[in-house]
């Protein structure tokens, strides 16, 4: 047996169980999207027509580019409010640091559904944001526009989403060499020029990437829309979804996660090409 | 040598800071009190104070169904990802000629795509498969999706090993499986335990790609979404509070194993 | 008139990391701090730079106090040891943020860039990232980068411990050089007293947050002052005695001569510093009976190792000069060694 013979077989001996559970997978799923479904039997013959339907179809198409827009806003509050979080942490010393840092990360851990449960229960009617309003003499009355609606999508997705954006930014922020700083000091600039010239562009990797976090994952997320969202907060996930449940057509619901698919991916790609571009 | 301008921003984004820690833990307290006191027109009714939400979830027949069926699924699920994470890792670090890239790519996909998509992958995989779904397809989905955490940790404790030391092994005339069993294992240990315990944790809190794989079995963040379309009540309150602690604690522990250590502050 | 250091002290809590010094650097001059780590070298030029606090003294610049100064206000810039080159820009744009953040543009500005590049040998290569410098590039970049502020004192903080042996003494020549040309203040920090003796005008030697001596690199080098300067340049002699007269001291070799005993009063316990250099083989106004241990061929000099016949622990060290014809003793061998009195310098133990 050869060497090159050898490795191969011990590549395709370690390769096997990743590859029959995500590879396999996902091909499958691919294909279905390219069947189509009648009176809930699949038809196995390629076709096209789920793409078609899709881009065809306003209110489908439509809800997917509402989602892509809701989630780069979602995207750009995470990223505005997390940014100068990590900034506060990372300028404080030693362990509070740490201390600080585990604080902003720990919600990462805690159950999804739990802190959908617990925000659902504070922007509500009787719930904690409404008797703040009420206590504070903002409101006359509980106001509704904190569920159940679009707005209430983004708070929540953002709320949820936001230690995925702190964390690379924090990390990102750290790798700056002291020595930076205190150059740039060295040579003339401000706090304000330090920050611009040298925190700012040296931290854009780690943005880019906590960005990308929020994106793909609200991009995919179709629970927070339907246990806030109300009518009015429909997001292509829970279009998916329910091509899974209650409209039973497999085929195209596919079709739909494989355009959301390309779409998270050519978000990855993009944040990788501007990270690559960085000269850091 | 700050003057006061230079505070400021640290008060504003402090301030930022501050409020954004209290939207992020004020769910944990809001849970914990509305589990052990009844609330009536905003007013804490100090006298209902008692623990006996978190008494009847024991006997709960579908909350405690709900618990062994997540303790089951997190369990296999992290030992198979371990084990196929430390298997992974030593092929791409002592083997990884052919195909580390794509094999990387592969294994951190599930954690990288949306969950939408994993869990559909799975679901349509299984079905054209003609499986059942249920507590096995539910510990393969968490498996996947935990290896992509178990493998980065175990490769990156193995990058971080001196390739003398192997080598001294072999020099030393130590066979491959003696150099793993004396050398590598006792090195990787603390880093699979890591591992295992950070995965256990995300396996716990999994609901996405579960809700495409279950079938009619429910984990405890299933059950708990089954209950809340129901409606607010202390139980769920005390079952949310329960949840959350076990989290926080997992998280400890995974912050406490990876704390950097004998960092040196410049003065 | 220059930088001045009135008894500025350093503490983190109750660690004393630099005990009150002073200490005066000329415009113009070439100083260096030396010492080994620890010594609180670095210290001092970060308390110059203005990057860490002082806890007490004052600390002056043409006279005035500027002990409070930040940083970016101090007529100071630094050269950092790992050369903190921002990974982001240019070499042409490292060299200009100076004048970039003080606002200081226009054609003039512009010029002094492409100057200073020219200057450091950098010209071709404004267009590279730091990443695609080597090591002794980057320490140019760095150094063009301070020059461009037109700074009153260049601040270097071992600039040339990351580079090899022979870029280093490349470097140290060109240093030199360089501070000739502008005609500004360099004090440098080193652990490395090679180099502090061949690019200084004046050496300041530092051991455990304390002065030990300020002088020339002559003086620091032929006339220690102190136990810790006696010992810190290569394989000085010590011989251990007692002071009995102006210029005669008593030791387990016999009794030896020495000159410059200045400080020292008799009957203290001293040792003589003899330089490996000003020992001779010979006879002369002062003889040490020898015995060689070991004859070590090293190229220009041989190096002979021996011990006192009156004290076999006192070990001695003596350059012979080579060539191919020099006669060599053999190891076994009993010499006579001399040496002029006005060479050695004894201080105290």
């Amino acid at each position: 047996m050869t060497e090159m013979r050898r490795r191969w077989l011990i590549f395709l001996g370690v390769a096997f169980v990743p590859a029959l559970l995500i590879v396999a997978p996902i091909a499958s799923f691919l294909l279905l999207s390219l069947f189509r479904a009648e009176k809930n039997v699949i038809i196995r013959e390629i076709t096209f027509g789920n793409y078609t339907g899709f881009f065809g179809n306003w209110t489908y198409f439509g809800t997917f580019l509402g989602t892509v827009l809701l989630c780069l806003e979602v995207m750009g509050v995470a990223v505005l409010i997390g940014y100068p979080v990590a900034w506060f942490i990372w300028q404080q010393k030693g362990s509070h640091r740490y201390l600080l840092l585990l604080l902003a990360v720990m919600p990462l851990f805690m159950s999804y559904i739990v802190k959908l449960y617990t925000l659902r229960s504070m922007l509500g009617l009787n719930g904690l944001v409404n008797q703040a309003l009420l206590g504070l003499g903002i409101l006359e009355r509980p106001s509704q526009a904190f569920l159940f609606n679009q707005r209430a999508v983004l708070i929540t997705m953002v709320v949820i989403y936001l230690p995925f954006v702190i964390l690379p930014i924090f990390l990102a922020l750290e790798r700056i060499p002291r020595s930076l700083l205190q150059a740039s000091l060295d040579l003339g600039a401000g706090s304000w020029d330090t920050f611009r010239r040298i925190v700012l562009p040296l931290s854009l990797p780690g943005t880019i990437a906590g960005a990308l976090f929020a994106f793909v994952l609200a991009l995919g997320d179709f629970v927070t829309p339907q246990m806030v969202g109300g009518t009015t907060g429909f997001t292509i996930g829970r279009v998916i979804y329910s091509q899974f449940g209650l409209a039973y057509n497999w085929p195209f619901g596919a079709a739909m996660a494989t355009i959301l698919f390309v779409t998270a991916l050519i978000g990855i790609l993009l944040a990788g090409y501007s990270i690559s571009r960085q000269r850091v | 040598m700050r003057s006061a301008g230079d505070r400021l921003p640290i008060w504003i984004t402090g301030l930022v800071t501050g409020l954004v820690f209290i939207l992020l833990y004020l769910p944990v307290f809001i849970s914990l009190l509305f589990s052990i006191v009844e609330i009536r027109q905003g007013k804490i009714l100090w006298e209902t104070l008692s623990f006996k939400h978190y008494v009847t979830l024991w006997s709960n027949p579908s909350v405690m169904g709900a618990l062994s069926n997540t303790a089951i699924v997190a369990l296999i699920s992290v030992v198979v990802a371990t084990v196929l994470a430390l298997v992974l890792a030593l092929y791409t670090e002592w083997e990884g000629a052919i195909g580390r890239r794509m094999l990387e790519l592969v294994i951190y996909l599930p954690f990288l795509l949306p969950p939408i998509v994993t869990g559909l992958a799975l679901l349509v995989a299984s079905a054209e498969l003609g499986l059942n779904r249920g507590l096995a397809t539910i510990v393969l989905g968490h498996a996947v999706f935990v290896l992509a955490v178990a493998y980065r940790l175990v490769l990156t404790r193995l990058q971080a090993l001196p390739h003398s030391l192997i080598e001294a092994s072999f020099d030393l005339g130590a066979g491959r499986f003696q150099t793993l069993r004396y050398v590598l294992l006792p090195h990787l240990a603390s880093a699979v335990m890591t591992g295992a315990v950070l995965a256990l944790t995300l396996s716990f809190d999994e609901t996405l790609i579960s809700t495409f794989v279950a079938g009619d079995q429910m984990t405890l963040p299933l059950r708990l979404w089954a209950m809340m379309r129901v409606g607010f009540s202390p139980e769920i309150n005390a079952l949310v509070t329960l949840v959350l602690l076990v989290s926080i604690i997992l998280a400890i522990i995974v912050a406490w194993r990876m704390k950097p250590r004998g960092q040196v502050e410049e003065g | 008139m220059g930088l001045e250091l009135r008894d500025v002290a350093k503490r983190y809590g109750p660690v004393e990391v630099l005990h009150p010094l002073s200490l005066a650097v000329a415009n113009g001059e070439f100083l260096t701090l030396l010492g080994p780590s620890g010594s609180g070298k670095t210290t001092v030029l970060r308390l110059m730079g203005g990057f860490t606090e002082a806890s007490g003294g004052q600390i002056l610049f043409e006279g005035q106090d500027i002990t409070m100064l930040a940083a970016n206000r101090r007529p100071f810039n630094t050269v950092f040891q790992d050369y903190a080159l921002f990974p982001h820009m240019t070499v042409l744009e490292n060299a200009g943020y100076g004048p970039l953040v003080q606002r200081r543009n226009g054609a003039k500005t512009a010029k002094l860039i492409d100057d200073t590049l020219e200057i450091v040998g950098l010209s071709a290569l404004r267009d590279r990232y730091p990443a695609q410098l080597s090591g002794g590039q980057k320490q140019r970049v760095a150094l063009a980068r301070a020059i461009v502020c037109e700074p009153k004192v260049i601040l270097l903080d071992e600039p040339l411990a990351a580079l090899d042996a022979t870029l280093r003494r490349q470097m140290q020549l060109f240093l030199k050089q360089i501070q000739r040309r502008i005609e500004t203040t360099f004090v440098f920090v080193t652990h490395d007293q090679d180099e502090a003796i061949t690019m200084s005008d004046r050496i300041v030697v530092m051991s455990q947050g304390r002065i030990e001596q300020v002088g020339t690199p002559k003086d620091i080098y032929f006339k220690p002052r102190t136990r810790f300067v006696a010992g810190f340049f290569g394989d000085n002699n010590l011989i251990p005695g007692v002071l009995a007269g102006p210029d005669r001291l008593q030791t387990t070799a016999g009794e030896l001569l020495c000159t410059d005993t200045s400080g020292i009063r008799t009957g203290q316990d001293v040792l003589l510093c003899i330089r490996p250099e000003s020992l001779k083989l010979g006879q002369g106004p002062v003889t040490i009976r020898a015995e060689v241990e070991e004859a070590i061929f090293g190229g220009a000099m041989t190096k002979l190792i021996l011990h006192a016949v009156a004290d076999r622990s006192v070990k001695l060290d003596l350059r012979l000069a080579g060539g191919q014809r020099a006669e060599t003793p053999n190891p076994g061998d009993m010499v006579s060694l001399t040496y002029d009195p006005a060479d050695a310098v004894v201080v105290s133990r």
